[in-house]
């Protein structure tokens, strides 16, 4: 590697590494539920072997009965045992991620390209790209299994060149760790290495190096196939899955009949899947679900929309040796997203926006040869272009998503768990939940001791912790209760804190009562209230 | 060309509901720029008071990134070949414009070898068209019809193309058309879509 490239690369990487640490712990909107979920699992797991139900060291993670894979959870273990249960040690993870994944961009573009000048632009658009910083900076499992996957797809290539069989096993054991971290890959893997093996010219002679691969992929695999048959294995894929859905699909008319859903579904997924494609999605409209989106901003900035047709103008031209590898990645990785009924699910997708993201720095390649003689020009002004949108880019994640999303991004937890370690600890604790999901907070906050949680939650379960996939969380748990509150009916309840967000409560229903005390408001970043505390009064 | 060109046209559903388009050049900037003006005082409230505020939340931008956001529309496939589904759009009435197989036509039409004849004239008419849009702000069924051309003139090449593969390719590829029509129309005859 030449030095000019080598310094600048480290620098790249330093830079997306502020870029993703830069106050990651705090970043004023919040962290939400599913954050706490891995954050909490993880430190549950550091400090008794066992997960919030008291299964002992899980195969997948029940947390809300979504059954999450269980990689990002062991890997934090050395995090939490160095930084213990924080919000900056939960998402510490994926921000590492973030940042490897700078690095193994750069050799993955350079084994496809054989092109240093490619390489480092990819990895300087990886470092500064909304989607990359975004979900780095929060406790996205997807992050790491994309890392994952990019490390396997970089062996592979590898593989393809050398033709070392060892490449070809530690690309297998890649792979099999992107399916420990995240849903998406368990369907995308399998068949990237099958596509890419029946692509290659006479693959059948190597027979016994895919058999081969198979066993050691099977074996490495082994603790998720011994749960296959049980729903924890597939209960989220069908849960979120259009081909389960019990209403017809869009367009359909009852009085024609069923025939109608030959035409309709696939119209229907083939509209889902193209949509993952859609320029509008891409680099205007962002994710549907608020959670995941930065005002003003989608997945890829507006200026590298040119720099993709370029690149992939540029790429149909070149007809690259291994370019069947980046096809494979690119249309195979929008499937498992495509199956669900979301509109551009960003997040189950995002092993989609790697692959575009080395298109495009294909395209600003071919725009500096076009631009031969304004070279200086052209660098100095994507620069500034790059500066003022990446600074924009922050002025919204930073200033203007937590006056917006705070909601989104559960925001309040933390003050209202330091204001209830305030409190006696004989007050019984209400909060209105009517989905159960609020208790994850009180566990990583440590409000709720784990040892209590998991003796009731464990008794819920008991043997059917895989088996069962329905609803089985507590409502009650010593003094606490997370569940909908009957306020009409509960008000008169005596030594009780009850918590409202304020979405579900207004002052109305609570001021002027001599019973009832406003204890506290806990306020959003926008200034309006986040949670009510209301108290109520001990007659003698 | 023109015969391919008035096939393409003729199975296009875009073209069956006769569109008129209205309501094209209506231009209000100083109602824009009020309400533009307004939005940015509200964000600006909110956010803590920066140097950066000026950089970042001033009517300029919102006046550019809401036309922004209808020439995004027009760029999503969505819009022309699935009846805006999954993201339909609120406050306008979505409509199939294409067939499916009319978006294979549009792909396998950029593989012409006779694209370079017309690359020019798609070039600029495209740029031009959305010019238009970003200036106009046309996002309804009608408004949009000028769009249509240069989908028309790929699916156009794309068709000659496909009369040029093989027999049993052709036949195959025309068959499945013929089945997403009557399909489509069956809904289309029984009045369910305009």
């Amino acid at each position: 590697m030449r030095k000019k490239i080598l310094l600048i690369l480290i620098g790249t990487i330093l830079f997306g590494a502020f870029l993703r640490f830069y106050k990651l712990g705090d970043n004023g909107m919040g962290f939400f539920r599913d954050e706490a979920a891995l954050g909490f699992n993880t430190w549950s797991i550091l400090q008794t072997g066992a997960d919030e139900y008291g299964q002992k060291f899980p195969i997948i993670f029940r947390s809300f009965e979504v059954f999450f894979l269980p990689a990002y959870v062991y890997l934090s273990l050395p995090i939490f045992l160095i930084l213990g249960p924080t919000v900056f040690a939960t998402r510490a993870l994926s921000a590492i991620s973030g940042i490897l994944l700078i690095l193994v961009t750069f050799f993955v573009v350079k084994e496809l390209f054989k092109s240093e000048k490619i390489a480092i632009i990819s990895a300087i658009l990886v470092a500064i790209s909304p989607w990359a910083i975004f979900y780095s900076r929060g406790a996205f499992e997807g992050n790491l299994s994309l890392l994952a996957f990019a490390m396997g797809v970089y062996l592979w290539l590898k593989f393809c060149g050398t033709n070392k069989a060892k490449f070809f096993f530690l690309s297998l054991a890649f792979f099999v760790g992107s399916m420990y971290s995240y849903q998406a890959p368990r369907i995308v893997a399998p068949l990237f290495i099958v596509v890419s093996i029946l692509s290659q010219k006479l693959w059948w002679r190597k027979w016994k190096l895919w058999v081969y691969g198979l066993i050691l992929s099977l074996i490495m695999y082994l603790p998720i196939l011994t749960i296959t048959a049980y729903p924890a294995s597939y209960h989220r894929a069908i849960a979120v899955s259009i081909l389960s859905r019990e209403n017809s699909p869009p367009g359909y008319y009852d009085k024609l009949g069923d025939w109608q859903k030959l035409y309709l579904a696939p119209k229907e997924l083939l509209s889902l899947y193209l949509h993952y494609f859609s320029p509008n999605n891409l680099f205007f409209q962002s994710d549907y679900n608020p959670q995941r989106i930065v005002e003003g901003f989608s997945v890829f900035y507006l200026w590298q929309l040119p720099l993709l047709i370029f690149g992939v103008w540029k790429f149909i031209k070149t007809k690259l040796k291994e370019s069947k590898n980046l096809l494979l990645w690119i249309f195979l990785t929008p499937i498992p997203a495509a199956l669900t009924a979301d509109p551009f699910h960003t997040y189950r997708a995002i092993l989609l926006f790697l692959p575009l993201t080395i298109l495009t720095a294909v395209g600003f390649e071919q725009l500096l040869v076009w631009s031969k003689k304004m070279k200086g020009f052209v660098i100095l002004a994507s620069l500034f272009v790059l500066s003022y949108f990446l600074l924009f880019y922050f002025f919204q994640l930073l200033n203007f998503n937590p006056i917006a999303r705070w909601r989104d991004w559960d925001y309040g937890y933390s003050e209202l768990s330091k204001f209830i370690k305030s409190q006696p600890e004989t007050l019984r604790v209400v909060i209105d939940d009517i989905n159960t999901e609020s208790y994850i907070h009180l566990l990583f906050n440590q409000v709720v001791p784990i040892s209590e949680y998991q003796a009731v939650a464990g008794s819920l379960v008991g043997g059917d912790y895989y088996k069962n996939p329905e609803f089985l969380r507590p409502e009650k748990v010593g003094r606490f209760e997370f569940r909908s509150v009957d306020w009409p009916t509960e008000r008169g309840d005596l030594n009780t804190l009850f918590i409202f967000p304020s979405n579900r409560l207004y002052p109305s229903e609570f001021s002027g009562d001599p019973k009832l005390k406003l204890e506290k408001i806990i306020y959003a970043p926008s200034g309006e209230p986040a949670f009510y505390l209301v108290k109520t009064i001990n007659e003698n | 060309m023109l015969i391919w060109i008035i096939v393409t046209i003729l199975i296009t559903p875009w073209f069956w509901a006769h569109p008129v388009p209205t309501n094209m050049f209506k231009l209000d900037l100083r109602s824009e720029v009020q309400q533009a003006r307004n939005t940015v005082t509200w964000e600006r409230g909110k956010v803590e008071p920066s140097r950066l505020n000026t950089y970042f939340l001033n009517w300029p931008v919102e006046v550019v990134n809401k036309r922004l956001s209808v020439v995004m529309e027009n760029l999503d496939i969505g819009n022309y070949f699935f009846a805006g589904h999954p993201r339909e759009r609120v406050g306008v009435e979505e409509r199939q414009k294409f067939f499916f197989f009319q978006f294979v036509l549009f792909i396998i039409g950029f593989t012409s070898p006779h694209l370079k004849k017309y690359k020019n004239f798609l070039i600029i008419y495209s740029g031009v068209a959305i010019l238009a849009v970003f200036v106009f702000q046309w996002r309804s069924f009608e408004q949009t019809i000028p769009l249509a051309i240069p989908f028309v003139v790929l699916m156009a090449l794309g068709l000659k193309q496909v009369f040029a593969w093989q027999k049993k390719w052709m036949i195959l590829f025309l068959t499945f058309s013929l089945l997403e029509i009557a399909a489509f129309g069956t809904f289309y005859v029984k009045g369910i879509l305009k």
